[in-house]
């Protein structure tokens, strides 16, 4: 008898439970897993604008991206980008955190002060400090020429423009990375420290051997997140350069963007997305395994 | 002992003007100016006229951030000779649904995965977090597609409808019930508490701080989101807040005492909520960052 009861029940449970995951289900396969899927069978047809219809051509789209100077540019200053920008911020991010790691007022302040780029749009951010970076009516050069230095072309010159563009996404980008820090440091237990310091060590050497060490799991957390952000940069470009001066800022993401919304090259667009897809997940994996191999030591 | 203290204290205060305190002041000021004045330029350039906005450009001085005579003229024409506040409420109504659908459904499987035992359900939640490994970017192009064939491309759902599921939410949430104690499962289950009602009445309830916390990252990634929507909407009536900003931007005659009205109107309603809800947003990211 009670058998049955508590097999109904488990029937009832299990309908349940399959009505609440339903709405999330239909959710993922609709568009998550089936876009990818698609993605991936895009890349081996070709689009015809005009009948709106995709023909298998296999590998073609794969030798086009080969032979393709633009996409070998984009990739180059891609990697460029994030070169600069994700040892920047993950240095900056920490030492903000050191900065605030101390209870009390000006703390308080000062995080939430650096972390309002966050919650503000990355457009908005683009916009001013585009403006802010203008070469002729932009504050940056008022400030600048105010010291006696020379107005910089900054989005104009095809040498500043992508550490211009890096720069502002490290301003939006910087809060978050040191809230990652700040944990990290929280969570490292305070009698280190002091027996550290009993054994006569200084602050540099707390840092550097007690601090830094601690912190590898946000190491390597802040590396992979802000690097997959770096690859994936689009809004900044869009908005302030769209790919010039002279390419200088042309990026993967904004490259693929243009090629399928602007141009149509839906089936060339998708190949270039697999490979984007793809690099990141060999990027993630190798960064997570040169940090984890130097875990062991 | 007292006197002991005071005549032993003013080494300490004395240190108070030391280098090492003057280059920290001097440190947080570059960090506020560095953090502060995107803002305040944004606000002061918003009240005033486009002849002030560019006299007061140079030499850069507390004028070029303080209007000098406020006016609300650009806010008032921004609202009236432009399709913003369309675009306002258009992204007003994005949010809030994106928010409203995704705390719903996110949260009904994040209970599942976390309370009921069923075979391969670590397999589910990790096919579920490999969703993140995958860029949005690269899926943008058959997504465009399907919403082509479903027919509603160009509509305020198509902006909203892919982002609902949200593996991220889904972590944070299983995360959130899992702590609960096996107690409140146990205590409900001999109270003959139905499935559906142990996670409306007594879970959900107990985990408001977490939705809070998914809500607002929700909302911020919703009224960030600039790519997807100027994809998908081709129609001026049915633009959002981003996408009409940056076509202001982008104009051939820049009207930059706009630029600034619309960005003020984009940003300091959310930096303000921030200011009371940064608590729940750090710790969204916290809790599901580190673990």
């Amino acid at each position: 008898m009670t058998k049955i009861f508590s097999n109904s029940r488990d029937a009832q449970r299990y309908r349940a439970a399959f009505l609440l995951s339903l709405p999330a289900l239909i959710g993922l396969i609709l568009f998550h897993y089936w876009p990818i899927a698609d993605t991936f069978r895009l890349s081996f047809t070709d689009y015809k604008v005009f009948t709106g219809e995709f023909t298998f051509t296999g590998l073609k789209n794969y030798d086009i991206a080969l032979n393709d100077p633009i996409l070998f540019l984009s990739l180059k200053n891609t990697a460029l980008f994030f070169l600069i920008k994700v040892p920047v911020q993950m240095a900056l991010g920490l030492c903000l955190a050191l900065l605030i790691a101390k209870p009390g007022r000006d703390s308080t302040l000062l995080r939430t002060l650096i972390l309002f780029p966050a919650v503000t749009s990355m457009v908005v951010a683009s916009i001013v400090w585009g403006m802010m970076f203008h070469s002729d009516i932009g504050i940056v050069n008022g400030v600048l020429e105010s010291f006696g230095i020379p107005a910089q072309g900054f989005l104009r010159d095809k040498h500043q423009a992508l550490p211009v563009l890096a720069s502002i996404t490290i301003w939006k980008d910087v809060g978050l990375s040191m809230i990652f820090y700040l944990a990290g440091l929280l969570a490292i237990p305070g009698e280190y420290y002091e027996a550290a310091r009993i054994d006569g060590a200084g602050r540099w050497q707390l840092f550097r051997h007690i601090t830094l060490p601690l912190l590898n799991r946000t190491h390597v957390f802040v590396l992979v997140t802000s690097t997959i952000a770096a690859f994936k940069i689009f809004v900044p470009v869009e908005v302030l350069t769209g790919g010039g001066p002279s390419n200088a800022t042309r990026v993967i993401v904004h490259y693929i963007f243009h090629l399928a919304f602007r141009f149509n090259r839906f089936s060339y667009a998708t190949a270039l997305s697999v490979i984007l897809a793809i690099l990141l997940i060999a990027i993630s994996i190798f960064q997570l395994r040169i940090t984890r191999d130097g875990d062991d030591d | 002992m007292m006197t002991e203290a005071r005549v032993l204290s003013p080494p300490a205060s004395v240190r108070r003007f030391s280098f090492a305190s003057l280059s920290r002041v001097a440190l947080y000021l570059v960090i506020v100016v560095v953090f502060a004045t995107p803002y305040l330029w944004i606000a002061g350039s918003t009240f005033k006229t486009r002849q002030d906005l560019f006299d007061d450009l140079y030499p850069v001085s507390l004028k070029t951030f303080l209007p000098s005579k406020p006016t609300t003229e650009n806010l008032v024409e921004l609202f009236t000779e432009t399709n913003f506040a369309q675009a306002v409420l258009n992204s007003v109504v994005v949010a809030t649904m994106s928010v409203t659908f995704a705390v719903t459904i996110n949260s009904m499987i994040a209970f599942v995965l976390a309370w009921l035992k069923f075979p391969g359900r670590r397999l589910l939640f990790l096919v579920i977090l490999a969703t993140l490994t995958i860029a949005f970017e690269a899926k943008l192009i058959p997504l465009f597609l399907t919403m082509q064939q479903l027919r509603i491309d160009n509509t305020l759902p198509s902006i909203f409808l892919p982002w609902i599921t949200d593996a991220f939410i889904i972590f944070l949430l299983r995360q959130h019930f899992a702590e609960l104690p096996q107690d409140l499962y146990d205590a409900a289950i001999i109270d003959g508490c139905s499935f559906f009602r142990m996670y409306w009445q007594v879970m959900l309830p107990n985990i408001v701080p977490a939705l809070v916390s998914a809500a607002f990252i929700k909302f911020i990634f919703s009224w960030d989101s600039f790519i997807w929507p100027s994809i998908v909407i081709t129609d001026e009536s049915k633009t959002v807040i981003t996408v009409a900003l940056a076509k202001l931007f982008s104009d051939e005659y820049i009207r930059w005492e706009l630029v600034f009205a619309g960005s003020f109107v984009a940003t300091i309603p959310v930096v303000i909520i921030f200011v009371f809800l940064q608590r729940y947003y750090v710790q969204g990211f916290v809790r599901s960052g580190l673990k």
